[in-house]
């Protein structure tokens, strides 16, 4: 499989974005980031343009994710809140659905419930319609990561010390733990989780952790990563690494329909890359170096198009450095949109 | 610091450098010289035990045994100084004795390399002039089985540590210090603070050669690290962070003159082009790396002569004329001006010949004195003396040397000399990275006599040792010291011992042990004096 | 490239502290004042840089503040990330200064200054906090090094850590906690022999000593004294016999380790007693890493300070804690925060310090300071009057230059002080 997507258009943003979903219609952009807000954008083919944004979250807007078939949104942030609204009206909503940082959502393929992590350390399974919480689970770490098997009866998650572990959707018993530990590193006093995704590839064979392997703390310089697990003998098959230890994270990863794995990394200020790789290649088939520090991939659910957020190139700086009018500005992350 | 003998004062007469044309001799020129400094304090020379003992730890490296001291100092013959002096170095110790003091001096611990030792063991016995050894270390030749060794001066300073950026400015820096004698450290950014004639250039023009290298790992061809060497066609840009102003410089010593870069085009610049598909690094035609080793170890820069000339004569003489040994600058001058220049003008004449200037160093009345008149500096054994002294005295080192199979569970074979080696450096040397001008007893090597199993170990009665000897003689006092002091026991002294060993009649030999102890973690023993 | 530029080490005359274990006292009278056995410093230094968003200074659910809420503490109105719980229970014994502004943004230059004061240059290297206290208040009755150092990695001796004052008042370093290596008597040596033949050993020096210079002699002696004082009181590395408790308590990671041993340097008499946790320069991943390391000082720090209450040692003990600088507010695109020294926070509690108070303030967005901006030096004039100290009574003596202890332009913060 070979491709070069190209891009199109790039469209500014004035804040920082962490994550990016397309609705399953395509006609609307979701994304979070280092703000108390949900932004939508009116995608018409050739570019973006702003929408009302979603309000009344708290601290950064974290993780979004789209219901399958309904219009409805499920978005939440770093205090805990969780809501599902369609359009600008709020379903169904929570202030405390974790207590403090909820990390990701994951909804089940049936749409009937949704999956939700963060580091008060429980992973909390929600009826998608109403909101009702059906179970929870004490994981004993951070959770960072967690997602559906493809036919719904599996929910996996993944922890701060690389534990996969896999238990059915109402949370009643852990079935089994994949090791992916090497995601895991202790240096001095801090722990280091590399784990920010995980997707089932293959009908649900194959099981992909990505993030990094963590080398160091403070600032940490590691190698872009994607564990690939045989999921049902839980033995891992596959690393996939690209890059030296600059470009950091995997921080979002994507299968396109046409089957080959698209990825996008950041790691220190100004590195950054859009990586497109069959799953069993060991080296991408395309990789496009042009963006700096990129943190989210929407992909289209036409499968021709794609958005992938960047950062401003020049994001880092020790002391106060001002804007042109002596303004100290946050950075920014400019949406690029691609055609393949 | 005790200065009194080289302290500063009025001008004297200059002597001119060239030897045929002076009646005496440069250890009589040296001593006149320092005298006059002296202000009239006497110069007490050393008695025979002093001077015998002073004279192997600076050319062995170790003490003699009690059979070699006693023999010395009941030799009547009226040369016999002179004689030992001349025996010691042509002794094969002497050039590792200097290979070890250099190795310290210039790579300041920073690691053990093989074939950097081989190499300064090799230059000393071949008496390899110092500019040449300054050339070969820095433009080293990698090819050269016999001379790569002197590679590791560069090449460990440019490896890289964790994050960190290639250190490059450290690398400079050293050249000067090591070399030259000056520090630059402060003129990376801006013209030195306190020193007004180490300027910004004078890092630059160094920095410009440095910061062209690239560490490459050992391969087929290369046996070693070693370095390759980027394009220069321009000069190197710098400016002050103090006044912004912007300067250039092509490499140059500092102090000297730019080196000529020559107008070549891109494809003309390469000796060996570089060749991405063949891992070619490349070889450009114009190697400011040799250009630099050429300019630097020579008779032109006066420093050069200057800054080894007082290392050398702070190894022999415990003190530097200029200290610290890399701050040479005119607030900072030498303490007798007029006997650097003569050390420095008389070892150019000679080609940079250190074995002879050494000889004639030892051949003064300054570094055959006295350290018990005032102001004279006594100063540490450096940890690799403490040890080979150590074993000396104990009567060790034999078994060490030949036991290469450690055994915990057999004493006589529970170390090697590499465990000895390890334990006495990581307990006496200076951290690393450190210039080891004084090195400072610490609570680590207090803890270490007091308490380790190695000195304990040595202590202890075991055949052909020193305790096992000693616990067989009626009267082992003058045995004892003079294995251990290379001197001669007082009245006074062996009467204490006799006590001693009375009070502790139940077991001889441990007795021996304490008191021994208390000899090698004595002052006395571990100071040069 | 690593600038070998270090503006602390700006100084024209190393002869002058190379031997300058000379200095004295400005005046006797004060000299018998100052030696006041009982009190004590306890100095944690967070080295990197603890970002204050992410710590004393939250500015939660605003520009630049991050992900993290804030809660409440135990002094009503102010409010702590929260990242630190514990902490925030025992504001009432805290004393936090908001509104430090420093010069220098980089670590290599910037954790000199700050540890020596940053005072005008003199063109002598200024000595650390901990040197400063040894050489002014002494060692103390215990006799035990006036100056230790608990940090992971390498121990040893750090002369240059005294600066002018000689390489006495430089900082012990027990790396990891651990005792140093060959503390405890050799098992086949008894007490008595010990003893015997070590007083033999001081004998043949002072024998030495009287034909020749005294310097090497008592620099010898007083290593071999420290040791034998260590060695005595080897009890203070001991962890093995703390109860589990107290291991739960401060967190079994290294800096509750390291607290725990700083608690028994303390309680031994120990006079300054400093503890390092490196790693906290987070130019990436900053929310993430402080989120697993900010919970762990906050626990062993918050259990220091509870036990020296219980002890009765914190009315003694000045304690205080900081980095080189603070985090900025805007976030990289590593998804961290960069050096800071525009407006940051530093913590302090103990002797002489006004508890359960805040100092200083920064605007809502956490871009700068709002009140009366700190410098460093002020900070060592405060540090200094709490132990009783008046900077502009005392000074330095440097081979017969006075120095001041502390920037001379700058004052103490009269709000922190009891």
């Amino acid at each position: 499989m070979k491709l070069d997507p190209t891009q199109i258009a790039e469209i500014n943003s004035e804040h920082q974005i962490s994550a990016a979903r397309f609705s399953s219609d395509g006609s609307v952009l979701v994304t979070s980031g280092y703000e108390p807000l949900v932004r939508c954008w009116l995608f018409d083919g050739k570019t973006l343009t702003p929408l009302p944004s979603l309000e009344g979250f708290h601290g950064y807007s974290t993780a979004i994710a789209f219901h399958p078939k309904l219009p409805h949104l499920f978005c939440a942030d770093s205090w805990g809140q969780l809501r599902c609204s369609e359009g600008e009206k709020t379903l169904w909503q929570h202030e405390a659905a974790h207590d403090g940082w909820l990390r990701q959502i994951a909804v089940s393929p049936d749409g009937r419930c949704i999956a939700t992590c963060g580091k008060d350390q429980f992973v909390r399974v929600w009826d998608a319609a109403t909101g009702q919480k059906l179970s929870e689970h004490a994981a004993g770490e951070d959770v960072y990561a967690v997602t559906f098997s493809p036919e719904g009866q599996q929910l996996v998650f993944g922890d701060m010390l690389g534990r996969l572990v896999v238990m059915d959707r109402d949370l009643k018993k852990a079935q089994r733990t994949l090791d992916a530990a090497v995601l895991y590193k202790l240096d001095r006093i801090q722990d280091l989780c590399g784990l920010r995704m995980l997707l089932f590839i293959e009908g649900g064979k194959t099981l992909l952790a990505a993030g990094t392997t963590p080398q160091n703390g403070a600032t940490p310089q590691s190698i872009p990563t994607i564990l690939h697990f045989d999921f049902a003998s839980g033995r891992l098959t596959q690393t996939f690494t690209h890059g030296a230890s600059k470009e950091g994270f995997i921080h979002d990863l994507v299968q396109h329909p046409q089957g080959f794995l698209m990825a996008v990394t950041s790691g220190t200020p100004g590195s950054g890359m859009l990586l497109l790789t069959n799953p069993a290649d060991k080296e991408p088939f395309h990789v496009n170096t042009k963006m700096a520090n990129c943190h989210a991939l929407a992909l289209h659910p036409d499968g021709a198009h794609f958005v992938v957020t960047s950062t401003n190139r020049d994001s880092n700086g020790n002391g106060r450095s001002l804007g042109k009018n002596g303004e100290y500005k946050t950075n920014r992350s400019p949406l690029h949109l691609f055609e393949v | 610091m005790h200065r009194t003998w080289v302290s500063c004062a009025a001008s004297l007469v200059f002597l001119t450098a060239s030897a045929a044309a002076v009646e005496s001799s440069l250890d009589q020129n040296i001593d006149a010289l320092v005298f006059a400094k002296a202000q009239g304090h006497k110069m007490t020379p050393a008695d025979d035990a002093e001077f015998l003992r002073r004279v192997w730890l600076d050319f062995e490296g170790g003490i003699p045994t009690a059979d070699e001291a006693r023999a010395f100092l009941a030799d009547p013959a009226a040369d016999k100084r002179a004689k030992l002096i001349d025996k010691l170095i042509a002794a094969p110790r002497f050039a590792e004795r200097m290979a070890e003091a250099f190795n310290v001096m210039l790579m300041e611990r920073r690691g053990d390399n093989d074939a950097w030792k081989a190499w300064l063991v090799d230059a000393f016995r071949s008496n390899k002039p110092w500019d040449a050894m300054v050339r070969e270390m820095l433009a080293p030749d990698f090819l050269n089985e016999k001379q790569r060794g002197a590679g590791y001066f560069i090449t460990r300073r440019l490896e890289k540590v964790g994050q960190q950026d290639t250190d490059y400015p450290g690398l400079t820096r050293d050249v000067g210090r090591m070399f030259m004698g000056i520090d630059l450290q402060c003129c990376q950014c801006h013209r030195h603070l306190s020193v007004s004639e180490y300027k910004q250039i004078d890092f630059s023009g160094l920095f410009a050669v440095y910061q062209n290298l690239k560490l490459q790992s050992a391969d087929e061809k290369h046996k070693t690290p070693w370095v390759s060497e980027g394009v220069i066609n321009a000069k190197y840009e710098f400016a002050s962070v103090l006044t912004s102003k912007k300067a250039q410089t092509a490499p140059r010593v500092p102090f000297g003159e730019e080196v000529m870069i020559p107008a070549l085009t891109a494809d003309e610049a390469w000796l060996v082009k570089p060749d991405r598909k063949t891992k070619e690094v490349g070889q450009p035609k114009f190697s400011p790396l040799h250009e630099i080793a050429q300019r630097l170890p020579a008779p032109e820069n006066p420093l050069f002569a200057k800054n080894i000339a007082n290392r050398v004569w702070f190894l022999f003489m415990g003190q530097g004329i200029v200290e610290p040994l890399d701050l040479h600058h005119s607030d900072n001058p030498p303490a007798n001006p007029a006997l650097l220049d003569l050390l420095a003008q008389e070892l150019t004449a000679h080609h940079f010949d250190l074995r002879w200037l050494i000889r004639e160093l030892a051949h003064t009345q300054t570094y055959q004195r006295s350290s018990t008149a005032a102001g004279t500096h006594q100063r540490h054994l450096t940890a690799e003396q403490q040890l080979r002294a150590f074993l000396g005295a104990t009567g060790e080192r034999e078994r060490l040397e030949k036991n290469t199979k450690p055994d915990v569970k057999v004493d006589a074979a529970k170390y090697s000399l590499a465990d000895f080696q390890k334990a006495f450096a990581a307990a006496l040397a200076n951290p690393a990275k450190e210039p080891e001008l004084a090195a400072n007893p610490s609570l680590r090597s207090a803890l270490f006599l007091r308490n380790s199993d190695y000195v304990h170990w040595a202590l202890m009665p075991r055949p052909g040792n020193l305790i096992e000897r000693l616990a067989a003689q009626s009267d082992p006092a003058e045995d004892l010291y003079l294995s251990t002091l290379t001197r001669l026991p007082s009245t006074e002294e062996k009467a204490r011992l006799k006590s001693w060993l009375a009070a502790h009649a139940s077991n001889k030999a441990q007795a021996l042990s304490d008191f021994a102890w208390a000899l090698l973690s004595s002052t006395e023993f571990f100071v040069n004096h | 490239m690593n600038p070998l530029c270090t503006p602390g080490d700006h100084h024209l005359s190393r002869r002058a502290f190379l031997g300058g274990g000379l200095s004295l006292l400005a005046s006797p009278v004060l000299a018998e004042a100052m030696r006041q056995k009982d009190k004590q410093v306890l100095f944690v230094w967070l080295d990197g840089g603890l970002s204050q968003l992410e710590s004393w200074d939250p500015k939660p659910n605003t520009e630049f503040g991050g992900p993290f809420r804030s809660i409440k503490t135990s002094v009503p109105g102010v409010q702590f990330c929260e990242l630190m719980p514990k902490l925030a229970k025992q504001m009432h014994k805290l004393c936090v200064v908001r509104s430090m502004c420093t010069k220098d943004n980089a670590h290599s230059s910037g954790v000199d200054r700050i540890q020596r004061g940053d005072p005008k240059n003199r063109g002598v290297p200024y000595p650390h906090f901990g040197a400063g206290v040894a050489k002014l208040l002494g060692p103390g009755a215990s006799g035990l090094p006036p100056y230790v150092w608990i940090k992971p990695g390498s121990g040893g001796f750090r002369a240059e850590d005294a600066g002018f004052l000689g390489p006495k008042y430089g900082s012990l370093a027990f790396g990891d906690g651990k005792p140093p290596e060959n503390l405890l008597r050799h098992p086949d040596i008894s007490a008595e022999q010990d003893a015997a033949r070590n007083e033999l050993r001081q004998m043949l020096d002072q024998r030495f000593a009287a034909k020749r210079e005294k310097r090497v002699v008592e620099a010898n002696a007083s290593v071999f004294d420290m040791a034998e004082k260590l060695m005595a009181r080897a009890d203070i590395f001991d962890t093995s016999r703390l109860p589990e408790r107290d291991r739960d308590r401060y967190g079994r990671h290294d800096l509750g380790l390291h607290m725990l041993v700083a608690r028994q340097m303390l309680e031994a008499g120990v006079r300054f007693v400093k503890v390092t946790s490196y790693g906290w320069d987070t130019h990436g991943d900053n929310f993430n890493a402080h989120a697993t390391m900010v919970p762990k000082f906050d626990q062993a720090f918050s259990a220091m300070l509870e036990d020296l209450e219980a002890s009765g040692l914190l009315k003694t003990t000045l304690v205080i804690c900081l980095s080189e600088f603070g985090r900025t507010p805007r976030i990289n695109g590593h998804v961290g925060r960069d050096h800071w020294p525009e407006a940051w926070s530093i913590a302090m509690a103990g002797h002489g310090v006004r508890h359960g108070t805040l100092v200083g303030e920064t605007n809502d967005k956490g871009t700068a300071v709002k009140s009366q901006p700190y410098d460093i030096g002020s900070m060592f004039h405060t540090w200094y009057r709490a132990l009783g100290i008046d900077p502009l009574k005392t000074e330095f003596d440097n081979a017969g230059q006075p120095l001041p202890i502390a920037h001379d332009e700058m004052i103490p913060i009269k709000e922190a002080l009891a």
